[in-house]
């Protein structure tokens, strides 16, 4: 793109000109490359998350389980099976009750029960992540689960 | 082409708006010339001397370039477009910072979760904010950046010495939105990050427990740190760097360019001896072949001179400067955008003040203080050392008196500023790389405690 010698640009040297071309020549390449580097990923994006979302659960499920080992099985029962308290793993249990509510159950515990506040908000032992890493594992039961229509008294269920 | 030759406007005869316009042709030159157009953009395109002075005059987006700006400007090794690079960086920042917004609660409970919510439910949600992060340090190396290119160039001499000290508060401004928005995900490295940098404010004598506690609003990080961090981070600081980067740029222009070789000293104070002359001023440039070209606007006494000091090496800003600027922009953000995609901003587990991770570090601007803690007596490493540097970097301009630019004449300064960059710099990398649990020595080859 060399000056037509008639043209606007009389009034300035050369170089600028070259200069300014080789600067629209890399302007253009950077454009190039978000334009075409934009589709890629938009069409590899869902799958990035649906990743990391299935890594998310999996990591939470494990440590989840180990939480659950520790900590509730010795009255909820091995896998809440069912023992002292309700059991959990339970069609019934799993299918009405939310995320949200399992969250809320744990972290505030169940007033006249023997469920103690959990959250160390309120003075039990477990972080915000471990109660959510708890109801990730809790709602992994779900599709196996069996149907316990009286899982709320867990021992005599279980008897 | 030989359509557009036929169209191109002659130098000689260069008029806004020809009798004999010729009849539109196609829809683009329909609606370029029909009302709508033409009570937007108040002239049609004229690539000449005149018409493109009118491009800057004429559009409030130009209006912060100067018309005409000196070629050597023009060139990489003048700036090596650092003060550029940053404020595309803040542009950067604020866009995906908006949408990081959008899916933020600043709350304890809930930070943490809208973290894992970005990478896994909220669209573009991990880029943006990969994005964010990388931009945001690469922010604060550039501004460092910025600050040595304009040491080494002798740019903070007169008729600069306040734009120096605007610098440094934008310096400082930059760091607190770093500072602050580590602590916004709310996980086990921003929680004690934040622990660590904030600890340091302890050691100022007699305030130190009292300053503590306004910034962090109690004993210790908690909700209201969180919440006061966010507010610092979403509108104290956004406005306070939009308002004095804005002071900053207008005096760019108003200090007139930094001269590299000569004279500047001479030139500011020439243009301060200059009587007042009437707001409304004809400034007649005379182009490299003797054409003369006139401008009619609203000047002060300090553009004029500048006008008439450099109209022999002077080039016009559109479309030179501006194609610069947008392609260097455009570059930028490539880059950013490519390490967003390549690297994923850290997440650690959720904040526990109960489990101190070995090591805590301060982020990585911070670290080198953190270093030299290690060494030193608290109230040396943590007070006199950084205030001492900071009032030092504010009143440089006033305390180096030397007029000279060229490095030749300037040995002193320059050894002892290479001498104070270099022991940061090692500080630094001694706290980011070679330090592991109980601050013990450990190659980074062994294991690498480098948190970003």
């Amino acid at each position: 793109m060399a000056a037509t010698p008639t043209g606007p640009r009389e009034f300035e040297p050369e170089w600028l000109q070259r200069s300014l071309d080789r600067y629209l020549a890399w302007g253009l390449v950077f454009m190039a490359v978000l334009i075409v580097a934009f589709p890629i990923y938009w069409l590899r994006e869902p799958t990035l998350r649906a990743d990391a979302k299935t890594e998310q659960d999996a990591a939470y499920m494990k440590s989840g389980a180990d939480l659950f080992a520790k900590n509730c099985s010795t009255c909820h029962g091995p896998s809440g099976t069912g023992g002292t308290a309700p059991t959990l793993n339970s069609k019934q249990f799993l299918s009405t009750t939310s995320d949200n509510q399992i969250e809320l159950l744990i972290t505030g515990g169940v007033s006249g029960s023997s469920m103690t506040a959990w959250a160390q908000d309120y003075g039990g032992s477990l972080t915000a992540e471990q109660i959510r890493e708890l109801v990730t594992y809790l709602r992994s039961l779900e599709p196996n689960a069996p149907s316990v229509p009286d899982w709320r008294t867990g021992a005599k269920a279980k008897g | 082409m030989t359509e557009a030759s036929d169209t191109v406007v002659d130098v000689r005869n260069d008029v806004l708006e020809p009798q004999d316009r010729p009849v539109p042709e196609g829809w683009f030159d329909r609606v370029r010339h029909g009302e709508a157009w033409r009570s937007m953009f108040r002239h049609p395109h004229l690539d000449t001397p005149r018409g493109r002075a009118l491009q800057s005059f004429s559009n409030v987006f130009l209006h912060v370039y100067p018309v005409k700006v000196p070629a050597r400007v023009l060139k990489v090794r003048y700036s090596w477009r650092l003060g550029y690079i940053a404020s595309v960086l803040f542009g950067v920042l604020l866009a995906t910072g908006v949408y990081l917004m959008f899916f933020y609660t600043p709350s304890v409970t809930s930070a943490y979760g809208d973290m894992q919510q970005l990478r896994t439910g909220v669209g573009f949600g991990q880029l943006i904010r990969n994005v964010h992060r990388w931009s945001a340090h690469l922010m604060v190396l550039v501004v460092i950046l910025h600050l040595v290119r304009v040491f080494f160039a002798g740019a903070y001499k007169r008729p600069r010495q306040f734009n120096w000290v605007l610098g440094i508060v934008l310096l400082a401004i930059t760091l607190g939105f770093s500072f602050t928005g580590y602590l916004l995900p709310w996980d086990q490295l921003s929680y004690w990050a934040v622990t660590v940098g904030t600890n340091l404010v302890n050691y100022i004598p007699v305030l130190g427990d009292t300053l503590r506690d306004l910034l962090i609003g109690g004993e210790q990080i908690g909700q209201a740190t969180l919440l006061r961090f966010y507010a610092l981070h979403v509108a104290v600081l956004p406005v306070s760097l939009a308002l004095v980067l804005m002071i900053h740029i207008w005096r760019v222009r108003k200090d007139g360019f930094a001269v590299k070789r000569g004279g500047v000293g001479a030139f500011a104070e020439e243009s301060t001896d200059v009587t007042p002359i009437a707001s409304v001023t004809a400034v007649t440039n005379v182009a490299a072949d003797g054409r003369r070209v006139r401008l009619l606007g609203v000047v002060d006494r300090e553009s004029v001179t500048a006008e008439e000091r450099l109209t022999d090496d002077t080039v016009f800003t559109w479309p030179h400067m501006l194609v610069r600027h947008v392609v260097v922009g455009l570059g930028t953000v490539a880059v950013v955008l490519t390490l967003g995609v390549l690297f994923a901003a850290p997440l650690r587990g959720l904040a526990n003040p109960n489990e101190t991770p070995e090591p805590a570090k301060a982020p990585w601007y911070f670290v080198g203080l953190q270093e030299l803690l290690s060494h030193f007596d608290p109230l040396v490493a943590g007070i006199f050392v950084p205030a001492g540097a900071l009032i030092t970097l504010i009143a440089l301009p006033y305390i180096d008196r030397n007029p000279a630019t060229e490095s030749r004449y300037r040995k002193v300064a320059i050894t002892i500023f290479s001498i104070v960059l270099l022991v940061a710099l090692v500080l630094t990398v001694l706290g980011a790389l070679f330090r592991g649990p109980g601050w013990e020595f450990i190659a980074p080859w062994q294991h690498s405690y480098l948190e970003l």
